[in-house]
C-alpha cells in the first residue's frame, strides 16, 4: 500500500519556485531518507507534504487520499527542526508536551484521559526520557528536548513518521541511539519513516530508501543504487561518492 | 489592626464595594487566563492597543449618546480581528499592526473629543477607569462576559496550549489555528473593554500581562502557570480595591502596582527557590 505519493510536485514562495519536478512513492513500512544540500528544500518538502507550505502545482496523497481532504491527522507524527530558540520560556512540562501529541484525531472539544496518561507513559519510557516528565521544556538541552519532541511524535502511534533533522543537536553517541531507536520502530512496529538529514552517508546504513534532491530530483531509490548511480557520480564526483558510500555496513539490512 | 480588619468588613457592606470586587474578581481571572496565551505568542500588546482603540470607540459611543460599554464591545472585537489579520500578513509584522490600529483608536478618541466638545469629561474618564463606580448591569455584564471568556478557554484548553506551543505543529494535528486565534483576539477583546471600568484604557494592558509574567516566574508546567496568574490576578484587585479605599488612591493605578508587587515576589521567590 502506498502511504505516500507525490507527483511532478512544485513548492515556491512569490511565484519563485524552489523544488520542482518531485515524484516518488512510499510504500507501507519503508524508511526513507530525505537527504540533500543546504538549501535543497528537503525541510520545504516535507511542510509542503504536511500542508504547511502551499505547492505550485503537482499533487499529494496521504494514505490514498489528496492532502486537501486528508483529515486523519493521527496517523502521522511529526518532529519539526528546532533551533536553540524555540520555546524559550515556555513554561509547560515535558508530560503535558508530550500528550498534546495525543490531541490529532479527537473530536470536538477534545479532552485528555486516562488511556492517553498511559500512553504518555509509555512512550517516555520507549524514549527513555521517564526522569524528565516533570521538568519544563525549556530547562532541557537540545538532544533531550529532540528525544521529548520524538515522543510526542510517537505517543500518538502514527503510521507516518517525519522527523526534519532529528540528529542536529545530537553528539555521536546520542544520535547512533536515535538512529537505532527510529530502526526499531520501523521494523518492529512496521511504522513508515521518513527522515530529512544532510548526514547521507549514516542514514544510508539505516533507511531502505534514499531521496536525494537539490531544488529538484536527484535521486530515489535503494542506498546500493545510489552507490552505484553512475548519476551519482556525475552529480558529486566520484571521490565524494565515495566517502559517502564507504561505510556500507548496513545495519539490520532486509 | 484588628480596627482595620472592622473597617475593612464594615467597607463590605457598601453596594459600590461589593460590585468591584464581584466585577474585578471576574474581570482579573478572564484576563489573566488570557493574558497567560497571548504573553506566550508573544501578542501581550494586543491588550495596549485594543485599549487604544477603545478609546475611540467609547468616544463615538459619547458622542452619539450610546452606551460606552456596550457599543464598544463590537468596535474593538471588530479592531481585534483586523490587527489578527494584518498580523497574519507576511508583510505586516504583529506588533506593527497592533501600533498602527491603536494610533488609529487614539486619533478617532481625539478627533472625536474635539468635536463632541462637552462631552471631554465623560471620555477622559475612562482613561484611568474607576472600579469603585461600576454600575449594576456593568457588574452583570462583566460576570456574563467574564464566564463566556472562561467557558471559551476551558473548551479550546488543549487546542490553545499546542497552538501557543508551537502553532504549525498544531496545525498538523489537525488543529484550526485560524479559528483558534480567532477566538482568543475576540475573547481579549471582551475582556479589554470589561477592563477598562476596572483600570481603564491606558493600564488595561496591565491586566492581562502582569499576572501571566509573575506566574512565569515560579509554575513549573502550563497549568500552574494559568492557577498563579488567576490567583496573582485577584489577589491584586482585591488589595488594590482595599487600599484604594482606605488611602484614597485611584483605584486602577493601585492595583497596577500591587500587581508589580506580586511580580517583585515571584522573581525573588524564583531566584530563591532555583526555579
Amino acid at each position: 500500500m502506498k502511504i505516500l505519493a507525490v507527483e511532478d510536485l512544485a513548492v515556491g514562495y512569490g511565484g519563485v519556485e524552489v523544488l520542482s519536478g518531485i515524484s516518488f512513492t512510499l510504500p507501507a513500512g519503508d524508511f526513507l531518507g530525505l537527504v540533500g544540500p543546504n538549501g535543497s528544500g528537503k525541510t520545504t518538502l516535507v511542510r509542503a507534504v504536511l500542508g504547511l507550505e502551499p505547492s505550485l502545482r503537482g499533487t499529494i496523497e496521504l494514505f490514498g487520499r489528496p492532502r486537501e481532504e486528508f483529515r486523519q491527522w493521527q496517523r502521522i507524527g511529526y518532529v519539526p527542526q528546532i533551533s536553540g530558540s524555540n520555546h524559550r520560556g515556555f513554561p509547560a512540562s515535558v508530560r503535558e508536551i508530550v500528550a498534546s501529541g495525543r490531541l490529532a484525531g479527537k473530536p470536538f472539544p477534545r479532552r485528555l484521559g486516562r488511556e492517553d496518561g498511559l500512553a504518555v507513559d509509555r512512550v517516555l519510557d520507549l524514549v527513555q526520557i521517564t526522569p524528565l516528565a516533570g521538568r519544563k521544556i525549556d530547562s532541557l538541552s537540545g538532544g533531550q528536548r529532540q528525544r521529548v519532541f520524538l515522543a510526542r511524535a510517537l505517543v500518538a502511534d502514527p503510521e507516518l513518521l517525519f522527523l526534519d533533522e532529528p540528529t542536529a543537536a545530537l553528539d555521536p553517541s546520542a544520535r547512533e541511539s536515535l538512529y537505532e531507536l527510529l530502526l526499531a520502530i520501523n521494523r518492529e512496529r512496521q511504522r513508515t519513516i521518513v527522515m530529512v538529514t544532510h548526514d547521507s552517508g549514516t542514514i544510508g546504513r539505516y533507511a531502505s530508501t534514499l531521496l536525494y534532491i537539490d531544488r529538484r530530483l536527484i535521486f530515489f531509490g535503494s542506498f546500493e543504487d545510489f552507490c552505484g548511480s553512475a548519476a551519482m557520480t556525475g552529480y558529486f564526483g566520484g571521490h565524494a561518492q565515495h566517502l559517502i558510500c564507504h561505510r556500507h555496513d548496513r545495519v539490520g539490512k532486509r | 489592626m484588628p480596627a482595620l480588619f472592622s473597617e475593612l468588613f464594615a467597607s463590605l457592606g457598601f453596594a459600590f464595594m461589593q460590585r468591584a470586587f464581584v466585577a474585578g474578581t471576574f474581570v482579573a481571572l478572564s484576563c489573566a487566563i488570557l493574558g497567560v496565551f497571548l504573553v506566550l505568542r508573544r501578542f501581550a500588546l494586543i491588550g495596549e492597543g485594543l485599549g487604544h482603540v477603545s478609546f475611540g470607540a467609547i468616544g463615538l459611543c459619547l458622542l452619539f449618546q450610546l452606551h460606552p460599554v456596550y457599543f464598544s464591545i463590537p468596535i474593538v472585537v471588530i479592531a481585534s480581528l483586523w490587527i489578527l489579520y494584518l498580523a497574519e500578513q507576511s508583510k505586516v509584522q504583529g506588533d506593527a499592526a497592533i501600533g498602527l490600529t491603536a494610533a488609529l483608536g487614539v486619533a478617532t478618541g481625539v478627533l472625536l473629543a474635539s468635536l463632541g466638545g462637552g462631552y471631554n469629561v465623560d471620555l477622559f474618564s475612562y482613561l484611568f477607569g474607576n472600579i469603585l463606580v461600576i454600575s449594576p448591569t456593568e457588574v452583570r455584564l462583566s460576570i456574563l462576559l467574564s464566564l463566556v471568556v472562561v467557558a471559551v478557554v476551558v473548551l479550546l484548553y488543549h487546542d490553545l496550549f499546542v497552538t501557543a506551543f508551537e502553532e504549525e505543529y498544531a496545525r498538523v494535528q489537525g488543529t484550526p489555528t485560524r479559528w483558534i486565534n480567532v477566538a482568543l483576539v475576540v475573547c481579549t477583546a471582551l475582556t479589554v473593554v470589561l477592563g477598562i471600568r476596572v483600570v481603564g484604557i491606558m493600564l488595561v494592558s496591565s491586566l492581562l500581562i502582569f499576572p501571566a509574567i509573575s506566574a512565569l516566574q515560579i509554575a513549573r508546567s502550563f497549568r500552574g502557570v494559568l492557577i498563579y496568574a488567576g490567583f496573582f490576578a485577584v489577589f491584586s484587585v482585591w488589595l488594590g480595591i482595599v487600599a484604594s479605599y482606605f488611602w484614597d488612591l485611584p483605584t486602577g493605578a493601585t492595583i497596577v502596582f500591587v500587581n508589580f508587587g506580586c511580580f517583585l515576589a515571584a522573581s525573588a521567590a524564583a531566584r530563591l527557590f532555583g526555579r
